[in-house]
C-alpha cells in the first residue's frame, strides 16, 4: 500500500482551478517532487496534504486512512516551509522541541530526541540561541529539525532552498536527502528548480496548470520527455515542428532527421525535440546535420552556450569552452538520432 | 556663513518652538507654581506648604482611586479588546461591519459618550428598566454615581475599546501565518496556536495598548465628573475643585505634578518592559 494517495484531487478558487484532477501515489520511504512554475498548483497541493486547504474534490489517504476531514494538527505530517516559519519567541531547543511538546511527549525523553535531531542536522551548542541569531543556512536545519523530531509520517518542503544563496543550496539539498533516506520517511518536495528536482527525487511529478504532465524517476524524465513543456522545462530543449514523411524519417525547415523507427506510424506533424548538449560539430552534412549561423555566444565555464540561427529557427547549442565562434560564423552539428525526442 | 549655520535652527523652530512653549515651558510653570514661585493668587515665595496641603485623606482617597481607574480600565478594555482583535483577524462574514461599528467611540467626545450612557446606566436608564420589567432585580441598581465607580469602568471600556483594538490589531498583523500554520502542523490545535504562538509573540502590543489607555484613564476629567462616584473624585477633578472651587493654585498645580509623574513612572516602566522583550528576542 502507498503511504500518500491522491486521488482526482481538485481544487478552485474564484476565477481559475489551482489543482485539476491530480492523482498520485507515493510509496512508504519515496522522496517525489513537484516541479513546475509558479501557479502551477504544486504548493497547493502541498497544503492540501498538509491540511491548510481543503480540497474541492477528490480524496487524500494516508495508507488506509482517508484524511480530507482532519484539522493539519492531527496528520502528523511536518512541513518546512520557504520561509523556514521558526518561533521568533524560541529558543533553538524550544523550537525543536514544541512538535514534541504538544504530542504530551515525557520531558526526558523531548530532551533526549531534541538533542538528537540538532545532532542530526549538525547544529548542536546552537540550543539556546534565538532563531534571529542564526544565518539563513542554521535556520533552515533548525527548521528541518523541527520538522523530522516528531517522526511525522509524511515530510513536507515547501521550496525550502529558495531563500539560500547557490553554494548553501546545493549542499543543504544534499543533507536533506541524505537524512531523508536514513530515515525512510516519506517526502512530498516542492520546488521550481528543475536542477534541485533532478537532484533530490526519486521521482518527479512535472505540473503545469494545475495538472500533471508526467511521472518519472529524473533520468526519464529528463531523456524522455513526453510533452514540449516538459522538454523545455527541465532545461531549456529545442523544440522543432515536422512532419513524418516515412519510416523514421520527420521533415523540418531546418533539415531531414532520422529518427530510428520512433516516429508514431501516422504521417502527419510532430514535433521533435533535444537537449542543447545533444547538438554536436560535425565536420561535413552527413545524417541528422543542421547549418546555422551563431547569433550570440555565452561563456559559463564548465560550457559554452551558444544560439544559432537555422532558417528562421532559433536553436540553442552548448559546446566545449575551448571552441570559440565568432558571431555571424557558421557551423554545422549532428544529432544523434537516440537524442531526438517526439513530445506532444 | 553665520547664517547658514542658523537656517537649520530656524527651520525646527515652529515645531520645537511650539512644543516647547506649550509642554516645557506649561510644565515648568506648573512645577514652579507646586513650589510656591510665580504664584497666580498672592505673593510668590519658595515653599512646600502647597505640597504638605495634599497631605490628607481625601488626596490619597482621589490618588488610589484614580490609579484604581487607570488599571481597571486598561486591563478590563484588553479582557474585550484582544479577543475581539484575535476575531477580527481573518476576514469572514460581518466583520467589516463589526470594524467599522466598533470605531465609533472613537469620533464620541468622553464628555457626550459619558452623557450617552448615562441613560443607558442611570437609576431610571434602560438598563434598570428592561431588568426589572424581566424580573430579573427587584428593584432598580444603582450603577450611576457608586461608590465603586463600576459606570466610569463601563464607559471607559466603550470609549478605550476601538483605541486598544487598533494597537492589537495592527501587532497581530505582524505575526507571519506562516509560523501559525507550523505550529498546527506540529500538532497544535487553534488554541494551543494562540496560547503558544500568537500571544507571546503580541504582548509588546497588549503593554503599549494598556500602558496609553492608563495614562488617558488615570488623567480623566470628563468621565469621572459626570458619572463617577461623589467621593473620592478623580485627580483630576479634585485638582479642578482647588484650582477653580478652592482657588488653591498651588495645590491645584502640585496635582498636576503628581498626574504627570506617574504618567512618566508608568512609561518608563513599559519602556524597560519592551526593551527586555526585545532583548529576549534577539
Amino acid at each position: 500500500m502507498s503511504a500518500l494517495r491522491l486521488d482526482h484531487l481538485f481544487r478552485r478558487y474564484a476565477g481559475f482551478t489551482a489543482v485539476d484532477d491530480l492523482s498520485l501515489e507515493v510509496k512508504k520511504g519515496e522522496l517525489v517532487t513537484l516541479l513546475g512554475p509558479s501557479g502551477c498548483g504544486k504548493t497547493t497541493t502541498l497544503r492540501m496534504v498538509a491540511g491548510f486547504i481543503t480540497p474541492d474534490g477528490g480524496d487524500i489517504w494516508f495508507g488506509d486512512q482517508r484524511m480530507n476531514d482532519a484539522p493539519p494538527h492531527r496528520r502528523n505530517t511536518a512541513m518546512v516551509f520557504q520561509s523556514y516559519a521558526l518561533f521568533p519567541h524560541m529558543t533553538v531547543a524550544e523550537n525543536v522541541a514544541f512538535g514534541l511538546r504538544m504530542q504530551k511527549t515525557p520531558v526526558d525523553e523531548r530532551a533526549r530526541r531534541v538533542d538528537e535531531a540538532l545532532d542530526m542536522v549538525s547544529l548542536n551548542g546552537l540550543q539556546d540561541r534565538r532563531p534571529g541569531q542564526l544565518s539563513g543556512g542554521q535556520q533552515q536545519r533548525v527548521a528541518l529539525a523541527r520538522a523530522i523530531v516528531t517522526r511525522p509520517n509524511i515530510l513536507l518542503f515547501d521550496e525550502p532552498l529558495s531563500n539560500l544563496d547557490a553554494k548553501l543550496r546545493v549542499k543543504v539539498r544534499q543533507e536533506i536527502r541524505e537524512l531523508q533516506t536514513r530515515l525512510g520517511v516519506t517526502t512530498l518536495y516542492v520546488t521550481h528548480d528543475q536542477g534541485e528536482a533532478l537532484a533530490i527525487s526519486d521521482r518527479i511529478v512535472v505540473m503545469n496548470k494545475g495538472r500533471i504532465e508526467q511521472i518519472g524517476d529524473p533520468g526519464t524524465i529528463y531523456r524522455f520527455p513526453r510533452t514540449s513543456f516538459v522538454a523545455d522545462f527541465l532545461g531549456a530543449a529545442n523544440i522543432i515542428e515536422g512532419h513524418v514523411i516515412g519510416k523514421g524519417m520527420v521533415e523540418s525547415p531546418i533539415g531531414r532527421f532520422s529518427l530510428k523507427g520512433k516516429t508514431p506510424l501516422v504521417a502527419g506533424p510532430v514535433k521533435m525535440s533535444w537537449r542543447p548538449e545533444d547538438m554536436k560539430l560535425a565536420s561535413g552534412t552527413s545524417g541528422n546535420s543542421i547549418v546555422a549561423q551563431v547569433r550570440s555566444v555565452g561563456f559559463y565555464g564548465n560550457f559554452t552556450e551558444l544560439e544559432v540561427e537555422s532558417a528562421g529557427h532559433l536553436l540553442r547549442v552548448q559546446v566545449d569552452s575551448d571552441f570559440k565562434p565568432k558571431v555571424g560564423d557558421t557551423l554545422t552539428f549532428t544529432i544523434d538520432a537516440n537524442r531526438i525526442q517526439i513530445v506532444e | 556663513m553665520q547664517a547658514h549655520r542658523l537656517t537649520p535652527l530656524l527651520l525646527i523652530l515652529p515645531g520645537a518652538g511650539f512644543i516647547f512653549v506649550f509642554l516645557v515651558a506649561a510644565l515648568g510653570m506648573t512645577a514652579l507654581q507646586s513650589v510656591g514661585l510665580y504664584s497666580l493668587v498672592g505673593e510668590s515665595r519658595l515653599t512646600a506648604d502647597h505640597w504638605k496641603s495634599l497631605y490628607d485623606k481625601a488626596f490619597f482617597d482621589s490618588f488610589l482611586f484614580s490609579f484604581k481607574v487607570g488599571i481597571a480600565s486598561s486591563f478590563g478594555t484588553l479582557l474585550f479588546a484582544y479577543p475581539l482583535a484575535l476575531f477580527l483577524r481573518r476576514r469572514r462574514f460581518g466583520t467589516a461591519v463589526i470594524n467599522s461599528v466598533i470605531k465609533i467611540p472613537l469620533f464620541v467626545p468622553a464628555l457626550v459618550a459619558a452623557f450617552l450612557i448615562l441613560n443607558v446606566l442611570a437609576f431610571n436608564g434602560v438598563l434598570n428598566n428592561v431588568l426589572v420589567r424581566l424580573g430579573i432585580i427587584g428593584e432598580p441598581l444603582r450603577l450611576l454615581n457608586d461608590k465603586f465607580g463600576w459606570n466610569v469602568f463601563i464607559i471607559q471600556i466603550w470609549k478605550n475599546l476601538p483605541f486598544q483594538l487598533l494597537i492589537i490589531s495592527a501587532t497581530l498583523q505582524t505575526i507571519r501565518t506562516d509560523i501559525e500554520d507550523a505550529a498546527r502542523n506540529l500538532g497544535a490545535s487553534p488554541l494551543q496556536v494562540i496560547w503558544h504562538i500568537v500571544l507571546p509573540l503580541s504582548i509588546p502590543g497588549i503593554l503599549i495598548a494598556v500602558v496609553l489607555v492608563f495614562i488617558l484613564t488615570f488623567g480623566d476629567y470628563a468621565i469621572t465628573r459626570v458619572a463617577g462616584p461623589v467621593y473620592p473624585s478623580s485627580l483630576s477633578v479634585l485638582m479642578y475643585t482647588k484650582a477653580f472651587t478652592l482657588q488653591q493654585w498651588g495645590a491645584a498645580a502640585c496635582i498636576g505634578m503628581v498626574i504627570t509623574v506617574a504618567s512618566l513612572i508608568f512609561v518608563a516602566i513599559y519602556a524597560r518592559a519592551a526593551r527586555a522583550i526585545e532583548e529576549m528576542r534577539t
